[in-house]
């Protein structure tokens, strides 16, 4: 019966198909430091932009929940509670414009954890209209999530001398 | 083709596609987890830096940070090793009582970068000779070597309040 016949020729097929399949599959890991830093890229010119808008949930949506921040002549702030209120200082002035430079992430070859290093250039106006620009160095450790985004671990800031 | 030959030559097929598959050089293994040896010698490098600045050993104590590290205090940043020799020095000068507590070590599966976070306490003297103690929250981060030593290419700290 040709019905039977094309079913045990699919099942045939099917298994070498599986076979094709099953030798491909190499559980090597894949190096993803490629798409690790433009995300990294991103997620960095996001927080920015959130800071910008003044959008304190949306910056903080870029923390671990263990975060620690350090920035310039203050004391380390440890903890997310802790950072939020930094933050939310941070953005209670008039404008704030931020700019980073020399930006160079070393993602781990893993994908798990990276180190971004730059510089950058904070002009701010506070409520009496008042502008003045702050510049220094930034180390940052992003942490990849389970979901796959990057999140901060250790925001660490301090001023050129 | 005869229902006989067609199906000798899907088996055929299909054995082929089986001897190709185990005829594959032994698929790559994922790499070897070494973050808890990593974690601990992470941990031992930073009591080194205890010993070294009690022994007032500038050399040894430069030794644990990489040629391009960044250090970034409340006072300001410093980049590149040859630059962060002076404050280092400064700080083993100052013949003060150095303890590290290190909190946490999160290692990289791939064992190649690491964040190293916990309190450093310094106590010295004041002018009366009197103790004083002052206790700063750190963020180190690590990077292994090609040799297999880990180094630091960021080192911030800032008081806790």
């Amino acid at each position: 019966m040709p019905g039977n016949r094309s079913a045990a020729l699919s099942i045939v097929v099917s298994f070498a198909v599986a076979l094709i399949a099953g030798c491909a599959q190499a559980p090597a890991p894949v190096d993803t430091r490629k798409a690790d830093e433009a995300a990294i890229r991103a997620a960095g010119n996001a927080l920015a932009q959130a800071a910008i808008a003044k959008d304190l949930d949306k910056c903080m949506s870029f923390y671990v929940d263990d975060p620690v921040l350090f920035i310039p002549g203050s004391p380390a702030v440890v903890g997310k509670d802790a950072v939020r209120k930094t933050f939310q200082a941070f953005l209670g002035v008039q404008s704030l414009k931020l700019e980073t430079s020399d930006l160079i992430i070393d993602v781990a070859a893993s994908g798990d954890i990276a180190m971004e290093r730059g510089s950058y250039a904070n002009t701010i106006t506070d409520a009496k209209g008042k502008v003045t620009t702050e510049t220094g160095k930034l180390v940052l450790v992003w942490k990849k999530q389970a979901d796959g985004s990057w999140k901060i671990a250790a925001d660490t800031n301090a001023g050129d001398k | 083709m005869s229902k006989r030959r067609r199906f000798f030559l899907a088996t055929t097929v299909m054995a082929f596609l089986s001897a190709s598959c185990a005829q594959k050089p032994a698929e790559p293994a994922a790499p070897p987890d070494t973050r808890a040896a990593d974690e601990a010698a992470i941990r031992a490098a930073d009591q080194d830096f205890v010993k070294c600045a009690e022994a007032k050993d500038l050399d040894k104590c430069m030794s644990l940070y990489a040629d391009d590290a960044v250090l970034l205090e409340s006072s300001g940043a410093t980049i590149g090793k040859d630059n962060i020799r002076k404050p280092i020095q400064g700080l083993l000068s100052a013949g003060l009582k150095i303890t590290v507590t290190t909190t946490s070590v999160l290692v990289s599966r791939s064992g190649d970068l690491a964040l190293d976070q916990g309190a450093v306490q310094v106590t010295g003297t004041d002018k009366k000779g009197k103790p004083q103690t002052s206790t700063s929250q750190y963020a180190l981060t690590w990077k292994k070597m090609p040799d297999g030593s880990w180094k630091i290419a960021a080192d911030t700290s800032a008081p806790l309040k």
